[in-house]
């Protein structure tokens, strides 16, 4: 897989890929709590499912009573019973 | 977060319309801060910060997304509202007044520690230097009453007094109890205290002047406080001492009474009413005497009053009930009249015998006389007697 330019500047700098690219960092606090910082916006919302756009394509995250509950430019936070999340092209 | 958005205030922001994803993500973009956005499958409802509402309504238009505010919430929304309705935050004020205000009383007052003094001894002496509901705590000067607690209580050793809140407590460590010295010095003889023939006598200090069988008057001594030293037949010399001595004697009490035989007897008549007694102070304003009632009962229902820790408030009111009455003369039968004098007689005796004393015999004569019954008692009892005289 070739390598990004900025993946690269990572590397040799040993800086946080996320930090030098626009790369979504996802945390996951047990099956309750999601965290997707960089991400570049909402494509759909449901109780059952919210599906994020973000640079790697998009985040299709599953569950029950899902919420929205804090989002601004940088960073989203869902609530509710996550049982699954994957990436599509 | 959720504490400090009360704080700052929010807005809750309806959402609809085909672009209402595009409102969502365009507020973010622009660096709105929004929360607990929920789809009930037709509307978005957005929590957004009080101070970003023209900003949303900005983005609103350039989404082309139709929003609506329906709710203003959080702490400077209800201080707005509460400006509207000056006598809710007047009474809230007021109401912190008056819990600031109460609080420097003294409402409730205990006593701990005490076994021999009374409880309510040490609260009188209190309340009398100033420790009683409802007097100001700063008027009270805890170290001088706690003073005055061990000077005026000989068996008090120590006491403290401890305000907390609204609660005055008054600690005390009693003394051990004094052991009662009797004074063996003082020398003394003892006398009947009734006439009567003495049964057994048995002496512990002093000169005995009677035997068994011996007659007594009343005043007459029995035990002389006087020993005389003899050297043979020959008498040496006297030491007085304090006489002791355990008598018993038959003595004989006569009683007389009479037991009327005509007794006024209550009969309520049915008629029955409630009547109201209010009170402020020591003022009473008194509703409770019923009119075209001759002779009543007036019994306490119900009272109402308040109270603030043991501090009664002086204003309250009592209901109570009133039952009329006659008043029947009623002729009582021979038995009943006898079970009165008998009633009468046990009492006689509980109050003149003691728990010693034990009844030897009973004669009793009654006859009715002028609607009387007459009872005359002789009562032989077998009982302690003598008592102290100094000389």
């Amino acid at each position: 897989m070739p390598k990004n330019i900025r993946h690269v500047f990572a590397d040799v700098f040993e800086l946080p890929v996320e930090a030098v690219s626009a790369l979504p960092v996802i945390t996951l606090t047990g099956q309750v709590d999601m965290i997707v910082e960089n991400y570049g916006g909402i494509i759909e919302y449901s109780d059952t499912r919210i599906m994020l756009n973000t640079a790697t394509g998009i985040i299709k995250i599953e569950g029950i009573e899902l919420d929205i509950k804090y989002m601004n430019s940088q960073c989203v936070t869902i609530k509710g019973v996550i049982n699954n999340f994957c990436f599509e092209k | 977060m959720a504490i400090w958005n009360y704080f700052r205030g929010y807005v809750i922001i309806k959402a609809s319309g085909l672009s209402a994803g595009k409102f969502i993500n365009m507020s973010a973009f622009y660096g709105v801060n929004i929360w607990d956005i929920e789809n009930d499958g037709k509307y978005y409802f957005i929590k957004a910060d009080i101070r970003d509402k023209d900003e949303l309504k900005e983005i609103s238009r350039k989404s082309g997304c139709r929003t609506e505010i329906v709710a203003y919430k959080g702490l400077p929304c209800v201080l707005k509202q509460m400006r509207r309705k000056s006598a809710y935050v007047f009474g809230a004020f007021a109401f912190v007044a008056a819990i600031y205000a109460l609080s420097g009383f003294v409402w409730t007052v205990s006593v701990e520690g005490n076994y021999r003094v009374s409880t309510n001894d040490i609260k009188n002496f209190c309340r009398q230097k100033g420790i009683y509901p409802g007097n100001l705590k700063s008027k009270i000067n805890t170290e001088l009453i706690s003073n005055g607690i061990i000077a005026e209580f000989e068996d008090v050793g120590w006491a403290a007094v401890n305000i907390k809140g609204t609660k005055a407590t008054i600690s005390i460590s009693e003394t051990i109890p004094k052991i009662e010295i009797i004074d063996n010095s003082l020398y003394c003889d003892i006398i009947s205290e009734t006439d009567g023939i003495i049964e057994s006598i048995t002496v512990i200090n002093g000169t005995p002047l009677v035997r068994a069988n011996d007659v007594v008057k009343k005043g007459d001594v029995i035990v002389s406080g006087v020993l005389d030293i003899k050297d043979g037949e020959e008498i040496k010399g006297q030491k007085y001492v304090k006489a002791e001595a355990y008598i018993r004697a038959v003595t004989v009490h006569n009683v007389f009474f009479q037991v009327d035989m005509t007794e006024n007897e209550k009969k309520y008549t049915g008629k029955k009413s409630k009547g109201i007694e209010i009170y402020a102070f020591e003022k009473k304003i008194d509703f409770s005497t019923p009119f075209g009632y001759d002779k009543f009962d007036k019994t306490e229902g119900y009272s109402f009053g308040l109270n603030i820790g043991e501090y009664n408030i002086p204003f309250g009111f009592k209901i109570y009930n009133i039952n009329e009455y006659t008043i029947n003369q009623k002729k009582l039968s021979q038995q009943e009249a006898e079970k009165k004098a008998a009633d009468f007689l046990s009492a006689y005796k509980e109050e003149h015998f003691g728990m010693e004393d034990y009844v030897l015999s009973e004669d009793i004569k009654s006859n009715i006389k002028d609607n009387k019954l007459e009872y005359k008692v002789t009562i032989t009892v077998s009982q302690t007697i003598g008592e102290t005289k100094t000389r």
